[in-house]
């Protein structure tokens, strides 16, 4: 599926957008080293933890796109190094639970 | 206990609170041990932070960004215990009940910088362990990072090898006792083997010669 689709269909505010790629699923953390260790390539990646790591922890894992749940804070620095990596970034006031649940269900259509 | 177990400088860190280590600093005028004002803070990505500061009008500064930042949620003492605040003669004079066991709302690099600016080193606690620490909640540290030092459990740090010299990544490392009770103080300690740190001033000089 599109980012532009998920973008759209969740009401997502863009921080920083670099392609329209195509999200193949989803993972859902806080923690890096969790992340680190499950989250698969080309996935959307939904969390709390707006840090300047997590931008990091993107590249590594090949994770397109990340979306900051709650309305937390992302400071410009973090912005910046995201747009140098070319990693989308989208910001949501809704909690992980219901944009992972949204999202979920319009993978699962498409499969 | 502290000077009975012949430390000379120590560090009281409280999670998220601070007036029991400036109570620490009171009683060490009368004391020949120096004691360092600090505390031990959780930033928004759960990180624990240790903060040391020159003076206890610095360590009241971080105070007011600390309560500013704490959410406002009532302690229950089922869960978490009371939180409890002694007096220099060991009396009760307060019940805390503002929780103070979560995370403050700022993030970890904004702490960092407000804690330099009051005139402070920013030290990431245990970054070996597995919970609340740099490398468990951010998955590594970053070189740039404008830490002072890092800090290691007392399990990491090994006797033999282990000195005030050693680095992490480049940063100096240090570790604490991590005392939760009295009877623990001084069963850990770091060996000074030059005489060289005194109190904050030649800390920070010694950390930033690493």
């Amino acid at each position: 599926m599109k980012l532009s689709e998920i973008i759209d269909k969740c009401k997502l505010g863009k921080i920083a957008i670099c392609s329209d790629c195509e999200i193949e699923t989803g993972y859902c953390s806080d923690l890096m080293s969790d992340v680190m260790a499950h989250a698969a390539q080309n996935c959307i990646w939904v969390t709390i933890q707006a840090h300047k790591n997590s931008i990091a922890v993107a590249l590594i894992k090949d994770i397109r796109a990340i979306i900051f749940t709650n309305n937390v804070p992302v400071e410009p620095e973090v912005i910046k190094k995201a747009k140098e990596e070319k990693i989308n970034l989208l910001r949501t006031k809704k909690d992980s639970f219901t944009v992972c649940g949204k999202i979920y269900g319009m993978l699962e259509v498409k499969n | 206990m502290a000077s009975k177990r012949n430390l000379d400088v120590v560090s009281i860190t409280d999670h998220n609170a601070v007036q029991h280590s400036i109570a620490a600093c009171q009683l060490s005028e009368k004391d020949q041990i120096a004691v360092i004002p600090g505390v031990e803070l959780t930033t928004r990505e759960e990180v624990h932070l240790l903060a040391y500061f020159p003076d206890v009008e610095s360590l009241l500064k971080l105070e007011k960004k600390i309560d500013s930042c704490l959410p406002k949620i009532r302690n229950n003492p089922e869960i978490f215990g009371h939180q409890v605040r002694y007096d220099l003669n060991g009396e009760i004079v307060e019940l805390d009940n503002k929780l103070r066991q979560t995370a403050l709302d700022i993030g970890l690099d904004n702490l960092v910088d407000f804690i330099h600016n009051i005139g402070g080193i920013a030290v990431p606690a245990h970054i070996d362990k597995d919970r609340f620490s740099m490398l468990s909640q951010l998955g590594f540290l970053d070189p740039e990072a404008d830490f002072d030092a890092v800090e290691i459990s007392k399990f990491k740090w090994e006797k033999e090898s282990s000195h005030l010299s050693n680095t992490w990544d480049g940063f100096p490392v240090i570790a604490g006792s991590d005392s939760h009770v009295i009877e623990d103080i001084g069963l850990f300690f770091m060996e000074d083997i030059n005489d060289e740190i005194r109190d904050f001033t030649s800390l920070k000089g010694f950390l930033k010669r690493k």
